[in-house]
């Protein structure tokens, strides 16, 4: 309990095999995820990387567990920002079908304490998990505030 | 205050607001060139630090969003302690150490959810004090109040059971509402304290942040305890409908026991 780390859980109108490739695949994680486009793939001790679309690295890590479409759990090291050496942390992205729709859990742990990691990442994921559940749901980005708007528009 | 100390802590921060010092109002691209070797999605993130703890507030210029620096917090920290160095330094010391250690709220439980929602603060607004509304996202319940502070509010089922009953503390349509809660359809609930729940909304461009807190137990309550499930599912629904027209329907497979 006393561990920090970051627990989230969205519920999407969705089916599990639908929102593990929202998860996985770039050209919807581009959308949703600080335009950040994931590639991995996605087996136990692969390489994980988000990256902008111009090549710059945001988050480095290793796939840990895959078992598509309900869990994914990979270790997450913060390449945005280059003074940032905290050792790698861990996401795990846990579906559960309930009906028509999903349970997206998402936990970030595995910080060694309040570190700059831990708070960097601490509003981050609900703008990210609302904009994925936005994406899934209407077929359209989630236009928050005017800092998405300026990373959408071209450079 | 401890987040201003947090901001403040990280010397990128700080040449962020260097920058702003020297020239207000810089749009996010131009605060990407105070930190070199840092992606936007970084500077992004310390952006969001600083403007959580106060420091930096934004404005909407056509499609751009100027970033501003507002000194307040650090002027009410050089109030607070600089003017006490000056009367007693060892006093001074004492007492900011006392408040740096202090348990203070950050460690008195509650639950926060944060989640963005394409639409306006009036929608919003609207879907949390409209029955009609709640009823299709919040557990079939049909919120009923006049809201003013200190006007009562209840949650209604249709067969008239009450669910939830509290007063309203504050409401500030259509951007803040603040009420009691007290859950009534169980024992061990009903011999608790009211707790509180804090509806805030943020317009972001197209989109609102709606944060809502639920604090003010005594400890990990029953009732901190069995709402600390169900707030998502209400919220997740709630987006779904101002977003789609339709709520969600969600079979949730555990026993009931989320008090909302």
């Amino acid at each position: 309990m006393t561990a920090p780390r970051h627990v989230y859980e969205v519920y999407i109108r969705t089916t599990p095999e639908r929102l593990w490739q929202a998860i996985t695949d770039p050209a919807m994680t581009q959308i949703y995820y600080f335009g950040s486009r994931v590639d991995s793939d996605f087996g136990v001790g692969s390489p994980i990387t988000y990256r902008q679309a111009d090549g710059r690295l945001d988050i480095e890590g290793t796939i840990v567990e895959a078992d598509p479409p309900r869990r994914l759990v990979h270790t997450f090291a913060v390449k945005w920002d280059a003074t940032v050496n905290d050792a790698p942390t861990r996401v795990s992205w846990e579906i559960t079908p309930m009906g028509e729709t999903c349970r997206l859990s998402v936990v970030h742990d595995g910080f060694a304490s309040e570190t700059a990691t831990y708070e960097q990442t601490g509003s981050g994921w609900a703008m990210i998990l609302s904009g994925l559940k936005t994406l899934i749901e209407t077929g359209e980005a989630l236009p928050i505030g005017a800092p998405e708007a300026e990373a959408a528009a071209p450079a | 205050m401890e987040g201003v100390f947090r901001a403040l802590a990280d010397p990128n921060r700080r040449a962020l607001l260097d920058a702003l010092h020297e020239r207000d109002g810089r749009s996010l691209g131009e605060l990407e060139e105070i930190v070199p070797g840092m992606t936007r999605f970084g500077v992004m993130k310390h952006l969001r630090v600083l403007a959580d703890a106060g420091l930096v507030t934004t404005r909407r210029d056509g499609r751009r969003k100027l970033h501003y620096l507002n000194p307040v917090p650090i002027q009410l920290i050089a109030d607070r302690w600089i003017s006490r160095f000056a009367a007693s330094w060892t006093a001074g010391l004492a007492d900011l150490k006392a408040t740096l250690e202090a348990p203070g709220p950050m460690t008195a439980p509650k639950h926060v959810y944060e989640v963005y929602i394409r639409t306006t603060p009036e929608r919003l607004w609207q879907a949390l004090t409209d029955p009609d509304l709640t009823q299709r996202y919040y557990h079939h319940t049909r919120v009923a109040s006049g809201w003013k502070a200190g006007d009562p509010i209840t949650y209604t089922w249709t067969d008239g059971t009450i669910t939830i009953e509290g007063q309203i503390v504050e409401a500030e349509a259509p951007r803040r509402l603040v009420h009691t809660f007290h859950f009534t359809q169980d024992a061990e609930q009903v011999a608790e304290r009211p707790s509180r729940c804090t509806w805030e909304i943020e317009p972001m461009g197209e989109a609102c942040l709606l944060r809502l807190t639920h604090d003010d137990f005594d400890g990990e309550t029953s009732t901190y305890r069995s709402v600390g499930k169900g707030w998502s599912p209400i919220l997740s629904s709630l987006k779904t409908l101002l977003e789609t027209g339709e709520p969600l329907d969600i079979d949730i497979p555990e026993p009931a026991g989320a008090a909302s």
